[in-house]
């Protein structure tokens, strides 16, 4: 379903990602580790098309994005939604604005039925009610939320989460770690998960990839991560812990 | 060695910058054309930016006549010449002062909110969050921004003028000197249709120059609320240069 070949990518001289290789098949929950700045977000990024790789190839569905003009990227980008770390929502929006923008500007929908989708939404992620409410009224978790029930308001096949627990506590953490499992359970929803969290990775993730210095460690899983003899995994992880 | 650096990655970096701008200004004015779906968005945006900054323009223009009036009642009186006073007051109300003055004021009202506005979205984003959602955000944002700002300004240019023109005519006459009928005889008989025409044909090219470099700037705001705060001062201080030239060379070309 998602395959990248070789991928690189380097900002004003400075190679944030070196020649990656990953494959991930479709339902499949992955997560990629890492300390801050190792270049994560921009593999989100490279994924989406949001940014052009130097080199090599990302692959969506048979078909290599960086081929793509912008039009076809557009088309291309409705099967992602997006979890931003900030949660990105519009400022100038409602709540209930927010979660509706996809439907009325992607799919096109009739307004009956966008209201009746983003209710819908909004339940999903436990935030009923709270549609006209402006995103600077909610708490940091509840604007996750909302972020969420808006990127999954067009029921997309792939999800992407950029640091979804980073600066929630521990309770809102493992909220939010919940719905994407139950998201990904429910909707068979491809998701690939970026963070720093180590208890985000060890409750949401099925394969787990470190990121270090541009490229990606083999992969682990929930268990044998933390089995790892690797000493830099080792140290990620119990640093993680610790913390 | 770092000081010649230094001037030609400034002078380099203002050349990229008016390239892109006249990019942009390329695009906006192709898909304004060439696409449909933003009535909605303009017209939000032309009551956010335009209607409301219909009171802050009346006050401003109304002083300026009526400033520009005691400078000349005085001197034309002296001369023999009140009868031409409401001509001398419409000239410089519709060729000049109006346009200029809510030019002006229209750079720091709007083009501050626009590169605020846009630069915040930038640094928060959001714009990225329009992109992953398969949106422009030259469709969403800069059109509806442009179209609203480009639309407005000649009406509020002529509420101006209206308004600028009557506060001469209090101050004129509250000199106890000037007959009223003769303000507006010589403003009749003094102004063409084309000094009326020429500033409001001015409003249009100072309301696109003020909106297209307001979200330039603000789609390169940096991060961080000093980056919004450095993007809102150049969207100002680039929108009133570009005012002040345009309006040099609209006058000779007009005039």
């Amino acid at each position: 379903m998602i395959t990248l070949k070789n991928v690189t990518k380097s900002f004003n001289g400075n190679s944030i990602v070196r020649g990656i290789d990953l494959s991930v098949s479709e339902g499949e929950r992955i997560a990629i580790i890492g300390p801050s700045g190792c270049g994560k977000s921009t593999l989100l990024r490279l994924l989406m098309g949001l940014q052009q790789t130097d080199t090599g190839q990302v692959w969506i569905d048979n078909e290599d994005i960086t081929q793509m003009d912008i039009k076809q990227l557009r088309r291309m980008r409705t099967k992602f939604g997006m979890l931003f770390q900030h949660a990105a929502l519009f400022d100038s929006m409602t709540v209930g604005e927010n979660v509706a923008f996809p439907l009325r500007e992607i799919l096109h929908l009739p307004e009956a039925e966008i209201q009746a989708r983003v209710k819908d939404k909004l339940l999903w992620v436990e935030m009923s009610g709270k549609e006209h409410r402006m995103p600077s009224e909610l708490s940091g978790g509840q604007q996750k939320r909302v972020g969420l029930a808006r990127a999954i308001a067009c029921d997309p096949k792939i999800i992407l989460y950029d640091e979804p627990t980073t600066g929630l506590d521990p309770i809102l953490s493992t909220n939010i770690e919940d719905l994407i499992v139950k998201l990904n359970k429910e909707s068979h929803t491809t998701s690939i998960i970026v963070t720093h969290q180590i208890s985000t990775i060890l409750r949401t993730a099925d394969k787990i990839y470190l990121m270090r210095d541009g490229v990606l460690l083999p992969p682990e899983t929930p268990e044998s991560i933390q089995e790892s003899q690797n000493p830099y995994i080792k140290e990620f992880i119990s640093g993680g812990l610790a913390s | 060695m770092s000081f010649f650096s230094s001037l030609g990655q400034r002078v380099l970096n203002f050349v990229t910058a008016w390239g892109d701008v006249t990019i942009l200004t390329g695009t906006v004015l192709k898909r304004c054309i060439t696409r449909r779906g933003y009535f909605g968005r303009t017209i939000t945006q032309m009551i956010s930016l335009g209607i409301k900054s219909l009171p802050i323009t009346l006050l401003t223009s109304t002083f300026v006549g009526m400033s520009f009036s005691v400078q000349i009642v005085k001197e034309f009186l002296r001369f023999g010449a009140g009868e031409m006073i409401g001509g001398i007051v419409g000239l410089a109300m519709w060729r000049e002062l109006a346009p200029m003055m809510t030019a002006v004021v229209v750079a720091g009202r709007v083009g501050a909110a626009i590169s605020a506005e846009i630069g915040t979205m930038k640094v928060t984003e959001q714009i990225e969050a329009l992109e992953a959602m398969s949106q422009d955000p030259i469709d969403f944002l800069v059109i509806p921004r442009v179209l609203a700002c480009t639309l407005m300004m000649p009406l509020l240019v002529g509420m101006a003028d209206i308004v600028g023109f009557l506060g001469g005519f209090i101050v004129a006459i509250s000199s106890n000197r000037v007959n009223p009928y003769a303000y507006f005889d010589a403003a009749q008989k003094m102004l063409y249709p084309l000094d009326i025409y020429g500033g409001l044909f001015k409003a249009i090219f100072f309301g696109l120059a003020i909106s297209l470099i307001s979200c330039y700037v603000g789609l390169n705001a940096k991060a961080g609320a000093k980056g919004v705060g450095e993007v809102t001062t150049k969207a100002v201080v680039f929108s009133l240069i570009a005012i002040f030239i345009l309006n040099y060379f609209l006058s000779v070309a007009i005039y």
